[in-house]
């Protein structure tokens, strides 16, 4: 296992790269929220693949891309009208009382403890800081690493490890400020939580790339979003063994044109890391510059600068979370940490084609 | 299919044991095919389909990568369902009540009608 500097080692433990010396003014300005290992009450077990050292291999992933002398945002909570535009009160209530409770098991994947509520209410406002921080101009893009992560957390009800929907939270947040936010979902399970909140929302879009068959078992092609908002869910259901051409395809083939219509002010990103090859939980087979290319290429969606922002989601291999992390982020910045070369080849090319089309024909019907 | 069928959800738990009994006892009387759903959860995938429950299963079994409702809604479709079974647990302190079970959620959105047995059900009598 890698060995990951604690956060307290973050600024001594590597100094930047070279190339983030170089040019550091020209550099794109990374903003970093969470990134608090030492302040994760939320404690799911010796054995559960959502554990607190996933914060601290993500923290160590931003050294490793030169960025580890980044102060993280000032911590600060989600309130309670910022969660309830996406979660019910009934739902919020119940989860703050089983937590002061002590905790116990919501479903067979997902746990909470004494501390959960706190440290998933301290998720949810690093996202909310990152946003506000951006829309004050303290940086070009962000990431958020905190977790538990969020996007099954559907409006009623945890589950698939997640409790409060975090990118939800902060897409609803930029809605109500009269922004078009399009959400992008890499992580390897399909975004039911997100798809739901905003399936009928002309405001946001969600576009997710998943394996599937999968964990929640949604996120078909055929899905496409409510009356009211036709072609702004979009989902790419990749068979196990698709390698990072299809994400890159998808990115640029379908999500691309998504864009043009849609035209969403802000891009908010779930990144999960668990569609790596090493990932104990699911079968595709990305490698760390796979996801570089991705960051790069979600990069290229947004409207302009100070508009993107990237939320950790899954990814349960420790070193794979490491590598991912730091060469995404290494991207953003433009840099060139890339510890291990793109993937290709493998199934799911007919899959983004038929995506494609369908969302071709949808988008002719709306025009 | 031109028979009756009955989808009923297993969740490895005693629950859904009693469930799949209660809705074999009740195919058997008017002879209809039942199908057993398992909803395989994030942590689950991978492990091995045959540890589904801890009683031997007989009879058709469906498992599958999952969301208990996405799966079991999905199935009821696919399999033209006129019944659905669920098992619920029962205690007051079950976060299943306290924060939205999946019966509860089934019975909003099942497109057939949905039995849901408590803990403790008799199985339909002998006539």
């Amino acid at each position: 296992m890698t060995e990951v500097p604690r956060a307290g080692d973050l600024r001594t433990s590597r100094g930047p790269t070279r190339e983030a010396e170089a040019d550091p003014v020209a550099a794109t300005r990374l903003v970093v929220a969470g990134c608090n290992p030492d302040a994760d009450h939320h404690d799911t077990g010796r054995h559960h693949p959502e554990q607190a050292a996933r914060l601290r291999a993500a923290t160590a992933g931003l050294v490793d891309a030169g960025l580890g002398d980044l102060e993280p945002l000032p911590p600060r909570l989600a309130t309670r009208p910022e969660l309830a535009r996406v979660h019910s009160d009934a739902y919020l209530e119940a989860l703050e009382r089983f937590c002061a409770a002590g905790g116990g098991e919501l479903d067979p994947d997902t746990v909470v403890s004494s501390g959960s509520w706190d440290t998933a209410l301290a998720a949810a406002g690093a996202g909310l800081a990152a946003v506000d921080a951006l829309r004050s101009g303290a940086g070009d893009a962000a990431f958020v690493a905190a977790r538990p992560p969020g996007h099954h957390a559907v409006r009623t009800r945890a589950m698939g490890f997640c409790l409060l929907n975090n990118v939800a939270v902060s897409a609803a947040a930029l809605a109500a400020a009269g922004e078009r936010v399009l959400i992008v979902d890499w992580d390897v399970h399909h975004g039911n939580g997100t798809q739901d909140i905003f399936w009928d929302d002309p405001n946001v879009a969600y576009f997710s790339t998943h394996q599937s068959p999968l964990y929640p078992g949604t996120g078909r092609l055929g899905e496409t979003g409510g009356p009211h908002a036709p072609g702004a869910t979009v989902n790419v259901p990749l068979p196990a063994g698709a390698s990072g051409d299809a994400l890159r395809r998808a990115l640029g083939e379908v999500a691309a044109p998504l864009v043009e219509w849609f035209r969403p002010t802000w891009v908010l990103v779930s990144a999960g890391f668990d569609a790596h090859r090493d990932d104990p939980l699911a079968e595709l087979q990305l490698t760390a510059g796979d996801f570089a290319d991705l960051a790069r290429l979600v990069s290229a969606l947004a409207p302009e600068r100070g508009r993107l922002v990237l939320f950790l989601e899954g990814g349960y291999d420790l070193d794979a979370l490491r590598r991912s992390v730091a060469a995404t982020l290494s991207a953003l910045v433009d840099g060139d940490h890339r510890p291990e070369e793109p993937s290709s080849g493998g199934p799911g090319a007919g899959v983004v084609d038929a995506v494609r089309d369908l969302h071709r024909r949808l988008n002719e019907e709306r025009t | 299919m031109t028979g009756l069928c009955i989808v009923v959800g297993l969740d490895g738990s005693v629950h859904g044991e009693d469930a799949a009994a209660w809705a074999r006892a009740v195919a058997s009387r008017v002879g209809a095919a039942v199908v057993q759903v398992h909803a395989r959860g994030m942590i689950e995938h991978g492990t091995d389909r045959r540890a589904v429950t801890a009683a031997p299963i007989d009879g058709d079994v469906v498992v599958e990568d999952g969301d208990p409702v996405s799966v079991l809604l999905r199935v009821a479709e696919e399999r033209g369902a006129d019944l659905l079974v669920v098992g619920r647990r029962g205690s007051s302190t079950d976060p299943d009540l306290l924060l939205g079970s999946t019966s509860h959620q089934l019975a909003e959105r099942a497109p057939c009608p949905l039995v849901i047995i408590p803990p403790g059900a008799q199985l339909p009598g002998p006539d």
